[in-house]
C-alpha cells in the first residue's frame, strides 16, 4: 500500500532536487563569461562584472554641459538628458556619443532647457554633449577641470520671445 | 557517497512549517508591489525610447513593442502580483506571474542598462511560484478550510515547505559567490582587495554622479584620502562574497553572514548611494530567517482566545480547564526510556502545555512522512512547537524549558554546539532499548491525562 505513496514522494523529491540543481547552476553559468572576449552580461543571469574591472588614474567621462552668457559651465543633469535614471542614462548617452548621434541629442535637450523655468535654466544659452578625460586624483584634491574635453555636439537653447 | 547523498537529501528536505515559504511569498509579493508600484511612469517612458537603444536580454528575443501593449502587460503583472501576494489560485497564477515578471524586468534591462539589483527578485519568485507557497496564510487555504473544515495544511509541517526556502538562500550566496569570482579572475586579480581599486570605483561613480549633475558626495570625498579603510573593505566584502557558499551549511552561519552582507549594503549606500532596493530593504536575506516566528504572538494570542471561547461561564462551581496544549511531542512508543520521559513531563508540567502522540500512531506517521523519515530511521523524539519541528537534543531541552523548575534551568544546555548535544543524544538513542526495557503493560490512566495522548 505504501509503495506507490513512496514512489510519489520520491518522484517529487526528484523533481524539486533537478529543479534546484539547474536553477543554481544557471545562476552559476555566467561565471565562464569571465574567460570570453568580449564578456557579455545579461539579465537575470549575470556575471556580476560592476567593481571587478580596473580603474585607471585618469577616465572618460560622458555628460552635458550647458553654457550661461559669461561662458560659466553647468553641468546638466540626468532627468533633463533623458529617462530611466542616472545609470540608464549614462549607458544610453554613451551608447548614442559612440553611434555619432550627439549633435541630435544636443538639440533635444536644447529644446527641453528653452522650456524649463528657474533663474539657473533660463540663463543657459547652449548646451554641449561631451566626452571629458578627468583625472581621478585631481578631481578628489579639487581640481575638477577636465585633463581634456572633447565636443560630440553642441546646440543653441531657443527660446521663444515673452511678451 | 551514499552517506553524501544522504545528508545532501536530509539537508534540503529538511522538514519547516508551511508559514515559512507562505510569509516569503507575501514578503516578495508586498515587496514587487512596492517597488512596481511607483515605478510605472518610468517603465513607460523608458518603453518608448529609440528603438536603436534596444538590445535584447533575457528572455526577451524581440524587439520593441507598442508602448500600449507594454503598459497593458505591465498593469497585468501588477494585477497578478496582487494575486500571487494573497495566494490565490496560486497554482496557475504563480507561474503566470513569474513568467510575466521574468519577461518585464528583461524588457526593461533591455534599454542599455542591467540592473544587477533585480536579478534575485525575479529568481525568487520563480521559486515561489512553482513551490506549495500558497498552502497557509492565503486566499487559496482560506478556501480550502471553507470547503473542508477538517483538513488544514496550514499547520502542516513538510520537507515541500523547505526546499523552495533553500533554494532561495542558495540562489542568493550563488550570486554572490559569482561576483566574488568576477573581481579575482578580472583584470585586478587578488590585487583587488589592496583597496585601490575600491576606491577608485567609488570615486569614479561620484565624478560621474557629479557631472550628470547631482551635488557632491561629501562622504566619498570624506573617506577618498583613508586607502587602509578601502584595503579592510575590500578584502571583508570579498570574503564576504567568497565564503557565501557557508552560509548554507549552518542556520547560524547563515544569519551572520545575511546580517553583515546587509550592513555592506547599507554601507555602499552610504559612501555612493547606490540603491539596491531589494538588498537594503533585507528581502533578499529573509529566506536565511525562520520567518514564521513572528506569527508566534499571534498564534498564542489565537489559542487563549479560543482558550476563553471553549471554557463556559463559571455557574456554581469550577470551570473545566480548557485545552490550550501548544506543544505535541511525539516518541517511540516501543521504548522503555521514551515512555519514562513521558511520564517525566506530565508529572512536570502543571500547565498542560504538551499533548503526545507515539510516533507508530496515525499523527506520528503522518508527521514523519512530512519530517522525510520513516518510523524505522528515526532515532529521535519530536516536539512540534508553532508549526517548528525539534528533533533530538534540541527537543529534549525545548520541553525541558516548559516544565515547572528547576527544570528550565537545564536549556542552558542549548548554548553547546548542536552536533555535541546530538551526539550525545544519538548515543544513548542507540541503546536505549538495550539499557532500558519496553513497558510490558501500559498503565491505566486517569481521563485528564488520556485526553493529553492523540492516540
Amino acid at each position: 500500500m505504501s509503495i506507490p505513496a513512496l514512489s510519489g514522494v520520491g518522484r517529487a523529491k526528484l523533481l524539486a532536487l533537478c529543479f534546484s540543481f539547474a536553477l543554481i547552476g544557471a545562476v552559476l553559468s555566467p561565471i565562464r563569461q569571465n574567460w570570453c572576449h568580449p564578456p557579455q552580461d545579461n539579465f537575470p543571469l549575470s556575471y556580476y562584472p560592476m567593481f571587478s574591472e580596473r580603474r585607471k588614474p585618469i577616465e572618460t567621462f560622458y555628460y552635458v554641459v550647458g553654457r550661461d552668457g559669461v561662458g560659466k559651465r553647468h553641468f546638466i543633469r540626468e532627468g533633463v538628458i533623458g529617462d530611466g535614471g542616472e545609470n540608464q542614462v549614462r549607458r544610453q548617452l554613451r551608447k548614442i556619443i559612440d553611434a555619432g548621434r550627439a549633435p541630435e541629442l544636443a538639440q533635444q535637450i536644447a529644446a527641453r532647457v528653452a522650456t524649463m523655468s528657474g533663474r539657473r535654466w533660463k540663463s543657459i544659452v547652449s548646451v554641449s554633449v561631451c566626452k571629458g578625460r578627468y583625472s581621478v586624483d585631481d578631481y578628489f584634491h579639487g581640481r575638477k577641470e577636465p585633463v581634456s574635453e572633447l565636443v560630440v555636439g553642441s546646440a543653441e537653447v531657443q527660446r521663444r520671445a515673452t511678451r | 557517497m551514499n552517506t553524501l547523498l544522504r545528508r545532501l537529501r536530509d539537508f534540503w528536505f529538511e522538514p519547516a512549517p508551511a508559514t515559512r515559504l507562505a510569509l516569503l511569498r507575501i514578503c516578495v509579493g508586498a515587496f514587487i508591489l512596492w517597488y512596481l508600484w511607483p515605478e510605472r511612469g518610468n517603465f513607460i517612458r523608458v518603453a518608448q525610447f529609440d528603438p536603436r537603444l534596444f538590445a535584447p536580454m533575457g528572455i526577451v528575443f524581440h524587439g520593441p513593442i507598442p508602448v500600449e501593449l507594454f503598459t497593458w502587460l505591465f498593469d497585468a503583472t501588477l494585477l497578478l502580483a496582487i494575486v500571487f501576494t494573497f495566494g490565490l489560485w496560486h497554482r496557475v497564477t504563480g507561474p503566470l506571474f513569474a513568467g510575466l515578471f521574468l519577461w518585464l524586468m528583461c524588457y526593461r534591462h533591455s534599454w542599455s542598462m542591467i540592473y544587477h539589483s533585480d536579478n534575485m527578485v525575479v529568481l525568487h519568485v520563480i521559486v515561489l511560484s512553482v513551490s506549495r507557497a500558497a498552502d497557509a496564510l492565503s486566499l487559496d487555504a482560506l478556501i480550502r478550510s471553507r470547503r473542508n473544515p477538517g483538513v488544514s495544511r496550514a499547520d502542516r509541517v513538510s520537507w515541500e515547505y523547505n526546499w523552495p526556502v533553500k533554494l532561495m538562500c542558495a540562489l542568493v550566496v550563488s550570486a554572490y559567490f559569482v561576483t566574488a569570482v568576477a573581481k579575482l579572475s578580472g583584470p585586478m586579480g587578488v590585487e583587488w582587495m589592496t583597496g585601490g581599486n575600491l576606491r577608485s570605483q567609488m570615486a569614479v561613480d561620484a565624478i560621474r554622479k557629479e557631472l550628470l549633475g547631482e551635488a557632491p558626495n561629501r562622504v566619498s570625498h570624506a573617506l577618498y584620502g583613508m586607502l587602509p579603510l578601502f584595503s579592510v573593505l575590500s578584502v571583508g566584502s570579498l570574503c564576504l562574497e567568497l565564503l557565501a557558499p557557508l552560509a548554507l551549511l549552518n542556520r547560524r552561519v547563515g544569519w551572520f553572514w545575511a546580517a553583515n552582507t546587509f550592513m555592506m549594503h547599507w554601507g555602499i549606500f552610504f559612501v555612493m548611494h547606490i540603491t539596491f532596493h531589494y538588498h537594503l530593504t533585507g528581502m533578499i536575506f529573509l529566506a536565511f530567517f525562520p520567518v514564521e516566528r513572528v506569527l508566534v504572538p499571534w498564534h498564542r494570542l489565537s489559542t487563549a482566545m479560543e482558550g476563553r471561547k471553549m471554557a463556559p461561564a463559571p455557574i456554581g462551581g469550577p470551570a473545566p480547564q480548557a485545552e490550550v496544549h501548544r506543544a505535541t511531542l511525539y516518541y517511540d512508543g516501543e521504548c522503555g526510556l521514551c515512555d519514562r520521559f513521558v511520564q517525566f513531563v506530565l508529572k512536570h508540567d502543571p500547565s498542560e502545555y504538551f499533548q503526545f502522540a507515539t510516533l507508530q500512531s496515525a499523527a506520528g506517521r503522518e508527521l514523519l512522512a512530512g519530517l522525510n523519515a520513516s518510523d524505522a530511521g528515526l532515532v529521535t523524539m519530536v516536539m512540534v512547537e508553532s508549526n517548528e519541528p525539534y528533533t533530538r537534543s534540541t527537543a529534549a531541552l525545548r520541553i525541558c524549558r516548559r516544565l515547572a523548575a528547576p527544570w528550565p534551568l537545564l536549556y542552558a544546555f542549548m548554548l553547546v554546539p548542536r552536533p555535541w548535544r546530538d551526539g550525545a543524544y544519538s548515543f544513548v538513542a542507540s541503546r536505549r532499548k538495550r539499557w532500558f526495557r519496553s513497558p510490558e503493560a501500559c498503565a491505566v490512566m486517569p481521563p485528564e491525562l488520556r485526553r493529553r495522548f492523540l492516540s
